[in-house]
């Protein structure tokens, strides 16, 4: 289709107004994910599916053309063509339960003049809150077609399907300078008084807050109850993430190791095999082997944010996360970086105050992502006596547990010390937090699922590409030069990995690392997950086989050949030390600044080496 | 009489006054006075405070008589005077 010929339409809305679930229904299952020129927002679009000359542009959501976000800046300056792109017309998302704060940005929308749709969303909500309306003559006071819309049902989108058809294709477009001075211009309280008036000639009976809702608001919100809750939700969400993720991670292990038995029985041995068997898919096979844990945890998030329920968590913590110089905004963001930091990286962008994003961004690392758990499971399995302690907890889970509580700890203390050093310097800004609390609602499983696939699917692109690649280099280094005749030591001894690893282990003598487990690091610093696969490889225990096996087999090895005081400063090591490729890669996009990149991996670093420093000087002097 | 926001308790009902200025955001003080304005906090609001955070100083949860609920901290709270009476 040639891009001139298109017909471009904007989708704009509030946040939590329904707009995704509309555009997901307009353009069917062919958007299009792309990053805004210049800046780190996202830019959704496709096709509308009743009419392939028509674009439709998901614009983040927006409470007002007078904007405070870069979010919200990025939907104001596509509307206006700053991007390049007229705009054509208008899809005009209103939330029907919230149906004053909605009409006055319609109100404000329409002064741009450009041909505009009104969609009517939710109000099958509203309806069974006892809101009637007369949409006709709404319309005609508005003078657009406004259109009653229920999203998340298929039918409930003909209306505004064919008003948008009925758009006409090629406007005048936006002078932007003009628009730009009209919006300043504008009086909030005369747009209000004009929605007053419209309400009160369309609306018959007004929507009422239902009993249940004022109910889970005082308890969702309270200031004990409410945390308990919260604290009940978490551990209700990471027990889920452990203990259903189990048994599809054990069945993607047999997966690979059948695959891996397969592909040995059609390649004949050689270098050729073994690039695939113990580069490709063993590399692979440890990534996707977290897509469990992952997809669990996003769900959860979904299914929280979707039901209205995370900016009440928000609200609760929003004085605990201030101590540290954050807000309560930070809260969404560190919640995924237990799954993994790539996609908590990057929805630090609806922070406002760009300090606090900043900071968000830099201990994001410092939470417990679920690559690191395979090394604490062998290092703990391997040192930790499975024994119970105080008569109910078992000391393995509890050491697991304490791993997870440092990383949390040291991520408020680097958020308080940066607070304080920000402070001193004078430059910490009051931001307000001003954060909408939607309305409960029942979340919408479709939705919810197709969110997961594209977060879940981001995930396996961007690790699946640079673990596929660290993987096969490692495979080589690892590999080359081949032994010499007459060797004694284990072949990767001879490697580029081994001198590598023997050449930096200077460095790490004293932390008590040895010249194998350096080895092992050097794509550990890449990647986590491969650390365990690499000392797999490194000690020689059969590198074709699954994660588990590889772990079973180094237990007895690191019980015996590291001593407790090594693998206790390598637990330490883990716990700060900077993280994958992905996720730096996507904290460079995010904060646009080799050398403030630079800065965060090195403060890991630093904290990385003085940690497992002071613990192995410690626990060598103890044991 | 005229109060800030940010002194109600939990459980009061107010009718919004004005906006006012508040120092401690510096420049941004306009920015968020007329977000404040676009989000609905207009003169004759009636206002609830559903919450008042754990020692009553923050942050809020307001509710304005169309429904809409919002939180806020003690900063942009004072900024809203309130009515206690209509």
């Amino acid at each position: 289709m040639n891009q001139d010929k298109l017909t471009y339409f904007a989708l704009v809305g509030a946040p939590n107004c329904g707009k995704t679930v509309l555009f997901n229904g307009l353009t069917g299952s062919n958007a299009k994910v792309a990053n805004y020129p210049g800046v780190t927002v996202e830019r959704r679009e496709g096709l509308f599916v009743d009419d392939p000359s028509v674009s439709i542009i998901d614009l983040p959501g927006t409470y007002s053309l007078r904007t405070t976000t870069l979010d919200e800046a990025v939907a104001r300056d596509e509307i206006l063509g700053k991007y390049g792109r007229k705009i054509d017309g208008i899809i005009a998302v209103a939330d029907a339960t919230n149906l004053r704060m909605t009409l006055r940005m319609v109100l404000e929308l329409k002064m741009l003049g450009l041909p505009m749709v009104v969609s009517l969303n939710l109000i099958d909500v509203a309806r069974s809150r006892g809101l009637t309306i007369d949409e006709k003559k709404l319309a005609e006071l508005l003078g657009v077609p406004v259109l009653e819309t229920v999203a998340i049902r298929r039918d409930g989108i003909r209306g505004v399907k064919n008003a948008i058809a009925n758009l006409p294709r090629d406007s005048v477009g936006i002078d932007s300078n003009q628009a730009v001075k009209l919006l300043e211009s504008l009086d909030s309280n005369a747009l209000y008084a004009q929605v007053e008036e419209i309400l009160t000639q369309t609306v018959k009976t007004e929507m009422v807050m239902p009993q249940w809702h004022q109910r889970l608001d005082r308890l969702t919100l309270h200031p004990v109850w409410g945390f308990v809750l919260l604290l009940l939700v978490l551990l209700l969400v990471f027990q889920a993430v452990y203990s259903w993720s189990a048994p599809v991670m054990d069945f993607i292990e047999d997966l690979f190791t059948s695959l891996g038995e397969w592909v040995a029985t059609l390649i004949p041995e050689g270098i050729l095999r073994d690039l695939i068997l113990n580069g490709v898919i063993a590399g692979v096979g440890s990534v996707l082997v977290f897509v469990p844990q992952i997809a669990i945890l996003f769900a959860f998030i979904l299914l929280l944010e979707d039901s209205g329920y995370l900016p009440r968590a928000a609200f609760l913590l929003d004085n605990l996360l201030s101590t540290s110089g954050l807000s309560g905004r930070a809260f969404i963001p560190l919640l995924s970086s237990f799954a993994c930091a790539v996609p908590s990286v990057m929805s630090a962008r609806t922070i406002q105050d760009p300090r606090e994003r900043l900071v968000t961004i830099a201990i994001a690392p410092m939470l417990t992502c679920s690559a690191r758990l395979p090394v604490y499971a062998l290092i703990i399995g391997a040192v930790i006596p499975d024994q119970t302690v105080w008569g109910v907890f078992n000391l393995q889970g509890l050491v697991l547990f304490g791993l997870y509580f440092i990383g949390v700890f040291s991520a408020g203390l680097v958020a308080y010390i940066m607070k304080r050093l920000a402070r001193r310097k004078g430059s910490i800004r009051q931001f307000p937090l001003l954060m909408e609390l939607p309305t409960f609602r029942l979340p919408n499983f479709q939705h919810i699922l197709s969110s997961l696939w594209d977060k879940v699917a981001a995930f396996l692109k961007r690790a699946g590409t640079v673990i596929f690649a660290l993987s096969v280099i490692l495979w080589a280094l690892v590999s080359f030069p081949a032994t010499p005749e007459g060797a004694t030591a284990a072949a990767i001894d001879y490697s580029f990995a081994g001198m590598l690893g023997n050449f930096i282990q200077p460095i790490f003598a004293p932390l008590g690392f040895t010249w194998q487990m350096c080895i092992a690091m050097i794509p550990g610093i890449a990647a986590r997950e491969v650390v365990v696969a690499a000392l797999g490889t490194v000690y020689a225990v059969g590198a074709s086989g699954s994660d588990e096996a590889i772990q079973n087999a180094l237990v007895p090895i690191v019980h015996e050949q590291w001593g407790i005081p090594t693998a206790l400063a390598f637990l330490a090591w883990y716990v700060y030390a900077p993280m994958c490729m992905a996720t730096l890669a996507v904290i460079k996009r995010e904060v646009n600044s080799t050398k403030k990149t630079l800065l965060i991996a090195g403060y890991l670093f630093a904290l990385a080496y003085v940690f497992s420093f002071v613990v192995y000087q410690i626990s060598a002097r103890i044991f | 009489m005229v109060v800030p926001l940010s002194q109600l308790s939990k459980g009061n009902v107010a009718y919004i006054d004005s906006i006012v200025a508040n120092h401690a955001f510096g420049e941004l003080d306009g920015l968020v006075s007329r977000r404040l304005a676009d989000l609905g906090f207009s003169k004759g609001m009636p206002v609830e405070v559903v919450a008042a955070g754990v020692f009553g100083k923050g942050p809020f949860a307001v509710r304005l008589s169309n429904l809409s609920q919002f939180s806020l901290r003690a900063a942009e709270a004072s900024k809203i005077l309130c009515h206690i009476n209509k």
